[in-house]
């Protein structure tokens, strides 16, 4: 049977966000459309608020909360590798990557809410938490930007 | 007589912003828009450069423009503060804790309105911090 660990998972998110700053830097260098020249300046922030929350804990207690071992793996599979990662950088607006944000901050939360249902130590716990927190901030942000219909 | 350039395309704000700096001793230029801006800036030398975020032709412009400026050899070292009044058109929260060199190389962010003692605090520190570097 596999072993799964909290880092690994964890580390499937840092993937994906680099994929996406790589996509975000391609956007803001092709892209002609206003809106999303300004949303990306904005999304591209998101990988530095999640280490700016891994930041707040300890180095030690971060190391073992990774090692923490789950049965069963969770798969992070984003919709915003088919909405964003699989289109020509250029040819992207605003709205689109606004409203796949949005879809990928639920969908990084309910990733988050997963692991936190597998038995964690309160350091991990809490991590966890303060992780879904973000996103859950990070949306209501993008719904307020939403809401001024600059997009 | 320190120089500085001030890069806005507001023009009566950066008149204002202007006569504060002389009365303050720098000798100022100031550009309402960033078309042949690094030209300017590579023939001008200013010692720091006060850059507003958004224009009409583009809301990052400011953020364009930081990039441009730390590519270009003549350019590179300018050092500078954004000035912007970002956040209040687009709720985003830019703050000077998102400076980074890829994505906004600069050394200082403020947000308008700025207090004119803050201001002149933080143009002091940067080109004292450059005359240190240069020593």
């Amino acid at each position: 049977m596999a072993i799964f660990t909290i880092g690994k998972l964890l580390d499937r998110v840092e993937m994906f966000e680099n994929r996406l700053t790589i996509f975000y830097a391609a956007v803001r260098d092709q892209s002609k459309d206003n809106g999303a020249k300004l949303l990306i300046y904005y999304l591209v922030r998101h990988r530095k608020h999640q280490q700016q929350v891994l930041e707040n804990f300890k180095k030690s207690d971060i190391t073992l909360a990774r090692r923490i071992k789950i049965r069963d793996d969770i798969s992070f599979t984003p919709d915003v590798e088919r909405q964003l990662l699989q289109v020509n950088p250029r040819s992207i607006n605003g709205k689109t990557l606004l409203a796949a944000a949005m879809v990928y901050d639920a969908q990084l939360a309910q990733f988050y809410g997963r692991i936190l249902k597998a038995p964690l130590n309160p350091t991990a716990t809490s991590l966890i938490k303060s992780l879904i927190r973000l996103e859950q901030r990070h949306k209501l942000m993008l719904k307020k930007l939403l809401d001024m219909k600059y997009f | 007589m320190a120089k500085i350039t001030i890069v806005d395309d507001d023009v009566e704000f950066s008149e204002d912003l202007s006569k504060v700096l002389q009365q303050a001793g720098y000798e100022v230029t100031v550009i309402n828009h960033t078309d042949g801006l690094l030209q300017a800036l590579a023939k001008d030398k200013p010692d720091l450069m006060i850059l507003d975020v958004m224009f009409p032709d583009n809301p990052v412009a400011g953020f364009d423009t930081a990039r441009a400026v730390r590519m270009k050899q003549e350019t590179k070292n300018i050092p500078i503060i954004l000035l912007t009044a970002v956040n209040q058109v687009h709720p985003m929260d830019f703050a000077a804790c998102d400076i980074d060199s890829e994505w906004m190389p600069v050394q200082d962010f403020a947000e308008k309105p700025v207090a004119k003692a803050a201001l002149l605090k933080k143009i002091s520190k940067l080109l004292q911090a450059q005359t240190k570097k240069h020593a």
